[in-house]
């Protein structure tokens, strides 16, 4: 009971909670009837009100009205509990006169005060039909069929020659003059040509239309968005729908009732199809500048990354973002050229856009994201990003950058110094191995880029001995040619000191005088003896002369020689005759030996 | 006694000389061995910038940017050090671990096996090394010429002579050795790549087709030059050109 109380008390509460709200009050009227035809005027407002007044309208008769009826609307979001009245005035309105009118504002009082609503514009327009109240009927009903004037459907496009990748609407419309029930078969065209985006339609709206005097239920049944991806003539292939007709049909009622309990209308299905469309489809003109990917329309850029400055192994965000209204589902990520060491994902992409009558209308975004293996400073290229513009019927190239990104040595890499780490290359066989110590001991230092080789001292080393060889050679040489020298002037020395010695004897010789010459033989020779080996001639005589000369390194001939030459002196001394030839030949003899001697002796 | 004193005093008056190389080195060790790397680094730098080297400062340094994390350098200067002493054991080692840690795995264009041999005989020894073997062996030719001329036997004529012949090829080769040890030094045409990466294209230019990618610390022979671009050649044969910025001549 107690809590049935308070919920009471709060509903009554909640007017007072609820915000105020802006006063508003609107009219509503369909935009083209037909002459002599009923229709509804309405005008809302969503507060009490009173006293509302129409304008003067002098194409229309108001037949009927102000119904009024009320309707509350209480909204509970998050929490915000919203409370609505609407008053509805409701006018029953004929038309009476063919054109576009003007209906003023009418004006209402709420709380003392007057408003007035909006304006309102209504077409009039003429029906041919010959009995306007008869409209959905017609004249064929017992064929069960309608012909193509009582309903028909068109394709039309926005434009007949577009260039590729540029945005085509495709519009289906309903034109009919029968009650339609519902649609129960389409069939649509293959478009293998066109990338095609179905244009967001509600309820189809319906409105009414004279053509060539007759007057139609006109509404836009669907909205294509077609992206020719071929060039060349297209041709749009019909759209065939099949409707259902409720179609009366006159029935020969047997009782009363049947006509009240059974209905008179009959569903009849009716195939209808659209006229072909050839459109021209221009191919881009120009080459594709670089970073051309695929779109078309009217484009923006926007180029983020996350950070330029970072250490190794981690990670950068650059976004692409691409705005603008074109084809946006055709649009490729533009290529960014990272430095060939960067550890390279493929870009994620993101859309948000919505398909609008001049295209796909909103942004795609690309994100790239990049990890820098190795230190230094990078230089990403200028991220270029071009599309074809319709409009100008030219490429347009959008760029951002160049991009300067800094990465420092990361923390990963820096136990290097101390241990071999496993993960720096592929195979590395040892763990814990490390360089060998220092060399502590005295060495010497010696000036950068000294050579012995090449050097003078080099050179020198090596010329040396070889000069001293050819030194020696020479040296050698002349020695040998000296000692041939040295024999012959010993021996002309010999000859002159023998003759010396001999000279006394010699004239002795040319005198005659036999005696004195043999005297003075044997006294020259062992003067000279004595002489030549420094010992006094009382100590030589003929038993020891020969071990002395021996020792003297004389030969034996010539010791042989000189001891006959004595033998022969001491016996020509006392001999009584003795030819002057043998004279001459002991002189000679004499002479010869003691060069001999002279020659080979030896202290 | 005299001449011996004499000797002590000139070396001794030398001794401030030699003293001042070793304190730098020293200095810049003691750096090291406490764990300083960077300021290691930076002696040896110091050292070198006085126009004076040896295997052993290049192997230092290789080592001190190494240990601060600094890879191309350190394969620069352990290739430098191995120009100087290729016989050096140490070095080939560290070099060889600080490559294997290195992004780009190379394969190797194997050589003929006579080349090979060659080359590995070669690097035993550095320039100086071969030079000084090639004085020695040519001495001792003109030593076995003399031989084989003054001597007066037919036995010691004929063993100088082959002898003599044997130490004259070998001369000529390690003549050979010590010029080509040399040459490596004078014209050093490897490169070791700076950049973090660096993209080789196909031409001198900026807008060349991208033909490969190499990293940090690969050794490149450079081949040609045109203004600020380098026509470099992989171990595996391949050929292309880079800007001279990111590499760092041996």
């Amino acid at each position: 009971m107690r809590r049935k109380l308070t919920s009471i008390v709060l509903l009554f509460l909640l007017p007072l909670i609820a915000f105020a709200q802006q006063t508003a009050f609107r009219g509503k009227a369909p935009q083209a009837v037909v002459l002599n035809d009923k229709f509804q005027l309405s005008y809302t407002i969503n507060e009490d009100a009173t006293d509302i007044r129409l304008p003067q309208m002098e194409a229309f008769n108001i037949l009927m009205g102000p119904s009024i009826s009320r309707s509350y609307n209480i909204s509970n979001i998050n929490g915000k509990v919203t409370r609505e009245t609407t008053y509805t005035y409701t006018y029953i309105l004929k038309s009476s006169k063919i054109g576009t009118f003007t209906i003023a504002p009418a004006t209402i009082s709420v709380k003392g005060k007057r408003i007035e609503s909006n304006k309102l514009t209504i077409q009039v327009i003429k029906d041919n039909n010959s009995t306007p109240s008869s409209r959905n009927s017609t004249p064929n009903a017992a064929s069960g069929t309608l012909s193509s004037q009582e309903l028909f459907i068109t394709n039309t496009v926005s434009k007949r020659s577009a260039y590729k990748g540029e945005p085509i609407v495709l519009t289906t419309k309903i034109y009919t003059q029968v009650n339609l029930d519902g649609i129960s078969d389409k069939k649509d065209p293959k478009l293998p040509e066109f990338l095609i985006q179905e244009l967001k339609s509600g309820n189809i709206a319906w409105s009414v239309k004279n053509i060539n005097g007759k007057t139609y239920n006109v509404g836009v049944f669907e909205r294509k968005l077609l992206f020719p991806q071929k060039t060349g003539k297209i041709t749009i292939e019909p759209t065939e729908i099949e409707f259902t007709v409720k179609k009366r049909v006159a029935r020969r009622s047997t009782s009363v009732f049947d006509n009240f309990f059974e209905s008179n209308y009959r569903l009849v299905k009716q195939r209808v199809k659209s006229k072909p469309i050839t459109l021209t489809i221009k191919p881009q003109s120009g080459i594709p500048p670089e970073g051309f990917t695929g779109g078309v329309g009217d484009l923006s850029m926007k180029v983020t990354t996350s950070k330029t400055k970072l250490k190794t192994n981690e990670s950068i965000t650059f976004k692409v973002v691409i705005s603008g209204t074109g084809n946006h589902k055709l649009i490729t990520a533009p290529k960014i050229k990272f430095p060939a060491d960067f550890d390279e994902f493929d870009p994620t992409v993101s859309n948000k856009f919505k398909n609008t009558v001049a295209g796909m209308k909103g942004t795609k975004t690309f994100e790239y994201l990049v990890i820098p293996r190795h230190p230094g400073t990078y230089t990403i290229p200028p991220v270029k990003f071009s599309f074809f513009s319709p409009t100008v019927g030219k490429y347009k190239t959008l760029s951002y950058g160049p991009i300067n990104i800094e990465v420092e040595k990361g923390d990963g890499q820096q136990q290097l110094s101390n241990v071999v780490s496993a993960n720096t290359r592929e195979s590395v066989k040892f763990l814990g191995k490390d360089i060998r110590f220092l060399k502590t001991g005295v060495s010497k230092l010696k000036p950068a880029g000294t050579f012995l080789f090449g050097s003078l001292t080099y050179y020198a080393s090596l010329i040396t001995p070889l000069l001293i060889f050819i030194l020696l050679y020479f040296i050698n040489r002349k020695k040998l040619k000296e000692r041939s020298n040295v024999q012959l002037l010993k021996t002309k020395k010999a000859n002159t000191v023998a003759r010396k010695r001999l000279k006394l004897s010699a004239q002795y010789l040319k005198s005659g005088k036999k005696e004195q010459f043999y005297e003075e033989v044997l006294r020259a020779l062992w003067g000279y003896i004595s002489d030549k080996l420094s010992i006094p001639a009382s100590e030589l005589n003929r038993d020891n002369i020969r071990s002395i000369l021996e020792k003297s390194t004389v030969n034996i001939e010539v010791i042989d020689a000189f001891i006959e030459i004595l033998d022969t002196c001491e016996f020509a001394r006392y001999a009584p005759s003795s030819e002057s030839g043998e004279k001459d030949r002991l002189y000679n003899s004499t002479l010869e030996t003691i060069s001999k001697i002279e020659n080979q002796i030896k202290r | 006694m005299r001449r011996a004193i004499s000797i002590l005093l000139a070396l001794y008056m030398l001794l401030p000389v030699m003293a001042q190389e070793d304190q730098r080195l020293e200095k810049a060790n003691e750096l090291y061995t406490t764990g300083k790397f960077e300021d290691a680094s930076k002696a040896y730098e110091e050292i070198l910038k006085t126009g004076v080297e040896n295997p052993q400062i290049y192997y230092n340094l290789g080592n001190s940017y190494y240990k601060s994390g600094l890879l191309p350098q350190a394969i620069l200067n352990y290739e430098r050090g191995k120009l100087l002493a290729p016989q050096d054991k140490d070095i080939e080692y560290n070099l060889e671990l600080s490559r294997s840690q290195t992004i780009d795995k190379l394969e190797k264009v194997g050589d003929f096996f006579l080349s090979r041999w060659v080359g590995t005989l070669r690097d035993k020894a550095d320039s100086d090394i071969w030079a000084y073997l090639s004085i020695a062996l040519f001495t001792g030719v003109i030593l076995m010429l003399f031989l084989f001329y003054f001597s007066r036997t037919a036995a010691l004529k004929k063993i100088s002579f082959f002898v003599g012949i044997l130490s004259l090829f070998l001369f000529i080769v390690s003549f050979s050795f010590s010029y080509k040890q040399k040459q490596k030094l004078v014209n050093r045409q490897y490169a070791i790549i700076f950049a973090p990466s660096v993209t080789v294209k196909s031409s001198p230019d900026a807008s060349g087709t991208e033909i490969f990618l190499l990293h940090e610390g690969t050794k490149v022979k450079v081949v040609d030059t045109l203004g600020e671009w380098r026509q470099i050649e992989l171990s595996d044969g391949n050929k292309g050109w880079l800007n001279a910025s990111t590499i760092e001549g041996i």
